[in-house]
């Protein structure tokens, strides 16, 4: 078991890989009395056709949604009961990139983490249960599309994307939903569940080696068949938007407007987050209160206090988007563009620089206040291929010539606005 | 500790946290007419203030502080309405910064005390509100529970939204804005809590000096417990959705000081609160009509609330079930086993309270505000002391009071 200190952020944890390949990190949290603990998969919903042993699989949009939704049945027993029993809460997501389950208790760890081992390392599924979750899942859909702003977020991706899986919600279209069947998830829960493929992270004031005890005894009582490892495939996607301006209606007081920009993909890891880093300090200095303009737009109601930005790499696409509650969509719009093009020039005041990584180093310090942002942050760089503390040691690092040079990925050719209406 | 008449301040030292949380809370009747108020003075004592008059300038410092923001926020306690001004500031060991909480501490003293209020400020605050409101009318989910409270606690405390509403807010000057501010920091009740890696003594001091207050004369009860003489009802209500929502509340009879608020905790947690739950399992699980669905107490009110959203063909089966699994409880329909696991969902949450500040924080302020001081341990011994016939005895005494419906249009399209 390999120790990692970090004096910077005053924390400690353990490495191992078990013989059965399961990446086992113990974060070791004294002076609190609940655990944590979380297995983690790199298969999301973006991941819609793999490649593996040469065959090409196709997989119906929601898959990944609609396995972890089904990971809590074995067989006649219920996952969360037996974790109520021992005083435990389970629970799980799904992202684009991962789906993750975790179990988090107050009381002795070891039975709970025992029980998310067992349960996320066998599918237990018949067709009548597939079919009951059906209603749940599509219920589920439902009460986020009656979301606006989810829903905002949602249109916006579909616009940006032809081909991309990014452009169907997680939870997948209502009919993939409902014609998904057993054989589709068992297929789906074999390419990607191996132990090799997955992470365990136990954040916990309790002893690690106590824990790592109870994870190798329960390792070595398994059989796993051989695996090997799949591939992602993506289809072609073209540089244009797939719709420039849409619009749609909910029972919405205000109207709200998204203006999202289709950036290109950055495949090396390290760059794609320093990227990403170095354009939100853009965005900071330039579409939030630090731009002394901002009051400007607020008191020409360009904007309002639900107004915001993000920006998203991935290997294969690029996300910058701006939204607000508007009635001034074309100002907000020509807002948007002249951010865009002060963004473009890739001046960042030292002074300004210095302010934004000292907010952000704090916010990665006190990060760790949470069991949950530890456990998800660390499998997701783990998966990404950075080191943890490298992800938060990046902000320190960044310099006015990578504002400079970051400025070459800002294409604001590609554009797709998604309107909101009232109805 | 009582620094002043009814002005406390309780410290909290846990160096397992890496940052200190500090908590301002002021305390207020909840009234319609001054709902509003308060909410609106919440968002100017956040958003600028004399010494720093620009949102600029607001954001400056804030980083220069380690992003130490000043959030506030309205929240209602029973018949009283809290206004809480709370901040986070990083544990100053990380960036050996001695001054840090000096000027955190003379930060909060410039934004509490001589926050920016004049009339473009004013109408500023205003649309803010006006949106927020808006928005929480925009989303059904939240909507359905704060139209139901409205309708199901007419006449009382319940009825009253702690960020308040809109008609209020129209009628709201500048010059209410500064009456209420000067009311805030010179007649109410004020408890102050700071918790995190503190050196006790380095707190007081700086709250000494910079947050001080003089004492005051308050006759303030918060909770109470709800009672109406009407019949059951049922209302429904037409909306552009697509998803129903759907609202219950029943009267508990119970207050949270009563002896029996500990069975009422358990019996709530049997009925709706956890996956092992009577209405997470009839409900979504044996009948897939959900995917959420949740009751849970309105402790300073003496109130309980299910919530669910279902499709529009399946309202009237939900509500049966629901009212079904109510009864249930009453008549002791359950396994044993039902209430030992709740018993130990209740506890395995109290614990993990001692983990996390807001919890901390919440409990603290509790205690405070109900004059009591009741550890977390002896929490979790009331709760482990409680009998089926306790909690059997606490449903049998709710009353059902309303339920409310969200629900899509007869002529809508619904494949929008």
């Amino acid at each position: 078991m390999k120790q990692i200190k970090n004096e910077r952020y005053q924390e400690t944890y353990n490495e191992v890989v078990l013989d059965n390949g399961l990446h086992v990190v113990l974060w070791h949290k004294p002076g609190y009395e609940k655990s944590l603990f979380m297995m983690m998969t790199p298969f999301g919903a973006m991941d819609l056709a793999q490649l593996q042993n040469g065959e090409r699989i196709e997989h119906p949009s929601g898959i990944a949604h609609f396995l972890e939704h089904k990971m809590f049945a074995m067989g006649e027993k219920d996952v969360m009961n037996m974790f109520s029993e021992m005083g435990a809460n389970v629970n799980a997501f799904t992202s684009y990139r991962e789906t993750a389950y975790y179990a988090g208790t107050s009381n002795d760890p070891k039975e709970p983490l025992k029980l998310l081992l067992d349960f996320v390392q066998k599918l237990d599924i018949d067709q009548a249960s597939v079919e009951k979750e059906k209603g749940i899942i599509l219920s589920e859909l439902h009460m986020y599309k009656e979301m606006s702003d989810q829903r905002l977020l949602m249109e916006a991706y579909t616009s940006l994307f032809h081909k991309h899986p990014m452009r169907f919600d997680i939870a997948g279209e209502d009919d993939d939903v409902s014609n998904t069947t057993v054989d589709q998830l068992y297929r789906c829960y074999e390419m990607n569940y191996h132990p090799s493929n997955m992470m365990l992270i136990c954040v916990s004031g309790h002893d690690p080696k106590e824990l790592l005890e109870v994870i190798e005894t329960n390792q070595a009582q398994k059989q796993f068949a051989e695996w090997t490892p799949c591939e992602t495939l993506r289809a072609e996607e073209p540089e244009a938007v797939c719709r420039e301006d849409f619009s749609f209606t909910m029972d919405v007081s205000e109207p709200k407007l998204c203006v999202a920009y289709k950036l290109k993909g950055i495949t090396d890891p390290y760059e794609r987050l320093k990227s990403e880093w170095t354009i939100r300090f853009l965005l900071d200095a330039n579409f939030t209160s630090l731009n002394p303009r901002y009051q400007q737009w607020l008191d020409q109601k360009i904007i309002n206090d639900f107004c915001g930005c993000d920006i998203e790499f991935g290997e294969d696409y690029g996300i910058l988007m701006f939204y607000s509650e508007t009635s001034k969509p074309e100002e907000f719009i020509r807002l948007c563009e002249e951010c865009m093009a002060q963004m473009k020039q890739g001046t960042l005041d030292e002074n300004l620089l210095n302010q934004l990584k000292k907010r952000y180093f704090a916010q990665g310090v006190r990060s760790m206040n949470s069991f949950d942002d530890i456990a998800v942050s660390f499998c997701r760089s783990y998966f990404t291929g950075i080191d943890y503390f490298k992800t938060l040691d990046i902000v320190d690092e960044l310099t006015k010539e990578d504002v400079r040079s970051v400025v070459h990925k800002l294409d604001n050719q590609h554009r797709a606005i998604v309107r909101l209406m009232p109805k | 500790m009582e620094l002043v008449k009814n002005v406390s301040l309780q410290l909290d030292k846990n160096d397992k946290f890496k940052d200190i949380g500090i908590s301002i809370r002021f305390m207020a009747p909840l009234r319609k007419e001054l709902a509003s108020l308060r909410s609106l003075l919440a968002i100017m004592i956040c958003d600028r203030c004399e010494k720093y008059p620009t949102k600029k300038q607001m954001s400056d410092i804030q980083d220069n502080l380690y992003g130490t923001q000043i959030s506030a926020q309205t929240v209602g306690y029973g018949k009283a309405q809290v206004l809480e001004i709370r901040t986070r500031v990083i544990d100053p060991r990380y960036v050996k910064d001695k001054e840090l909480l000096q000027s955190v501490f003379a930060y909060i003293h410039e934004a509490l005390f001589h926050p920016l209020l004049n009339e473009a400020a004013f109408e500023e605050a205003k649309a803010v509100l006006k949106a927020k409101l808006m928005r929480l009318r925009d989303d059904a989910a939240q909507y359905v529970v704060a139209q139901g409270l409205r309708l199901a606690g007419e006449g009382s405390s319940l009825a009253i939204s702690s960020l308040g509403d809109l008609e209020e807010l129209e009628k709201l000057t500048l010059d209410d804005v500064l009456r209420a501010h000067k009311h805030l920091l010179h007649e109410e009740r004020i408890d102050m809590i700071v918790c995190g890696p503190i050196d006790e003594a380095q707190i007081t001091a700086l709250i000494q000096q910079h947050l001080s207050f003089q004492a005051r004369n308050v006759d303030l009860e918060s909770h109470y417990i709800f009672h109406s003489e009407q019949a059951s009802r049922y209302e429904k209500e037409q909306r552009v959705v697509n998803q129903c929502n759907i609202f219950m509340m029943w009267q508990t009879n119970i207050g949270i000081c009563d002896a029996d608020y500990y069975a009422l905790r358990v019996a709530n947690a049997m009925f709706g609160q956890y996956p092992t739950s009577l209405l997470f399992r009839e409900v979504r699980e044996k009948r897939s009509l959900c995917y959420n669905i949740l009751a849970s107490l309105i402790s300073f009110d003496g109130a309980m609330v299910v919530t669910t959203g279902v499709e529009a063909e399946n309202i009237d089966q939900a509500i049966d079930v629901i009212h079904t699994q109510f009864q249930r409880i009453g008549s002791g329909e359950f396994d044993e086993e039902l209430m030992t696991v709740s018993k130990t969902m209740i506890i395995n949450s109290l614990r993990a309270s001692k983990d996390s500040m807001p919890s901390v924080i919440a409990q603290l302020y509790q205690n405070q505000v109900l004059n009591q001081n009741i550890s977390i341990d002896e929490r979790i011994k009331r709760i482990q002391a409680v009998t089926i016939d306790d909690v059997k005895r606490v449903f049998k005494n709710c009353r059902h009071c309303m339920s409310f419906v969200v629900c899509q249009e007869d002529d809508q399209d619904e494949t929008d």
